[in-house]
């Protein structure tokens, strides 16, 4: 079977977050901003077809507040 | 191959870098703190109410993350435009300017001071680009700090494209080009002056003052 989860999630730091909301742009299936523009991430593993648009939202943070780590590595 | 062709490569990239580096600009100041955040304040009048859309409003037709996007990526496009603007003059010749005249300012042996304010450009562009490159290693504040100096470089760039001696700034549509460069990048300016800022920015910047004041007393 194909597989349909990496091992990488994103980690989201709400100390340097700016609520700047770009990641929710890149990757509207898995972020959604709250009523401040905060970021509430979706819970689990990235979907392999979402993976770059995991990068992009990543990529996308002016403040590096987002960042794609290892499941292992990310707290909780 | 005709001679003087290096010669109007070099003109002609000039220019189109001049143009990609204030769209870049433009851009840049466009997505600058939470512009167009659904969350957020016009400058310093009371929180906005929850989101009533899920993205703010898009600029130049793209969402905000499109236009940050291509801020980035044609700033890439802008350097590999500048390369070539300044391989072909050297190259070329025909203005006896040397690798060294490329980066260390004022010395060169032909229009140095506005050839001088190309090389202080570039070496403001090549930080700014290489900070933005390394962004991830880089403290925030420094990376910014760096970035920041974009508009110190925009203006030389200006001035070095209708100043140097030679240049096409004798043609009527040289000047209306650099012109509406300028106006572009004023109005973004002014744009940019009343951005709009989170709430929390505002609380975060008030409590800094406060906390300064504090220290003095
Ligand atoms: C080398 C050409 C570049 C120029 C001339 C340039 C210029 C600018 C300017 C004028 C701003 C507005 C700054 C402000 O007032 O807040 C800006 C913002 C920004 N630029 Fe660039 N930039 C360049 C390349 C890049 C690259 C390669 C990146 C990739 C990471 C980048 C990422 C950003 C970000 C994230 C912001 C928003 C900063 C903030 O709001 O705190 N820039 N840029
Ligand atoms: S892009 Fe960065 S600063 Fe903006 S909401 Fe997402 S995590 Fe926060």
């Amino acid at each position: 079977m194909a597989r349909t989860a990496t091992d990488l999630t994103l980690q989201w730091n709400p100390i340097d977050c700016r609520a700047f909301g770009l990641c929710a742009e890149e990757l509207p299936e898995g972020i959604v901003l709250d009523e401040w523009g905060y970021p509430l991430l979706a819970a689990g593993p990235i979907p392999v077809r979402l993976l770059r648009r995991a990068r992009a939202a990543a990529a996308a943070c002016p403040v590096l507040a987002l960042k794609l780590v290892a499941r292992s590595r990310s707290a909780s | 191959m005709d001679a003087q062709v290096l010669w109007y490569v070099s003109r002609a990239t000039g220019v189109v870098s001049l143009v990609l580096l204030t769209a870049v600009m433009v851009l840049g100041m466009a997505t600058s703190g939470r512009a167009g955040s659904p969350a957020a304040a016009t400058s310093g009048v009371a929180p906005a109410p929850a989101a009533p859309s899920r993205f703010g409003p898009s600029r130049f037709g793209l969402s905000r993350a499109g236009v940050h996007r291509l801020h980035r990526e044609m700033s890439l496009v802008a350097l590999v435009f500048l390369v070539v603007h300044i391989a072909s003059a050297l190259v070329d010749g025909y203005v006896g300017l040397n690798l060294l005249d490329v980066f260390v300012p004022f010395g060169a042996d032909y229009s140095p001071l506005w050839i001088g304010f190309g090389a202080v450009a570039v070496d403001l562009l090549l930080a700014v680009g290489v900070s933005s490159l390394l962004r991830s290693r880089i403290p925030r504040p420094v990376w910014r700090g760096i970035h920041l100096t974009a508009y110190a470089m925009w203006p030389l760039a200006v001035l070095h494209t209708a100043f140097t001696a030679g240049g096409d700034m004798a043609s009527l549509w040289m000047q209306l080009v650099v012109a509406a460069n300028v106006v572009a990048v004023v109005a973004a300016a002014l744009r940019w002056r009343r951005r709009d800022q989170h709430p929390d920015a505002l609380a975060r910047r008030a409590g800094d003052l406060r906390h300064l004041a504090g220290n003095v007393r």
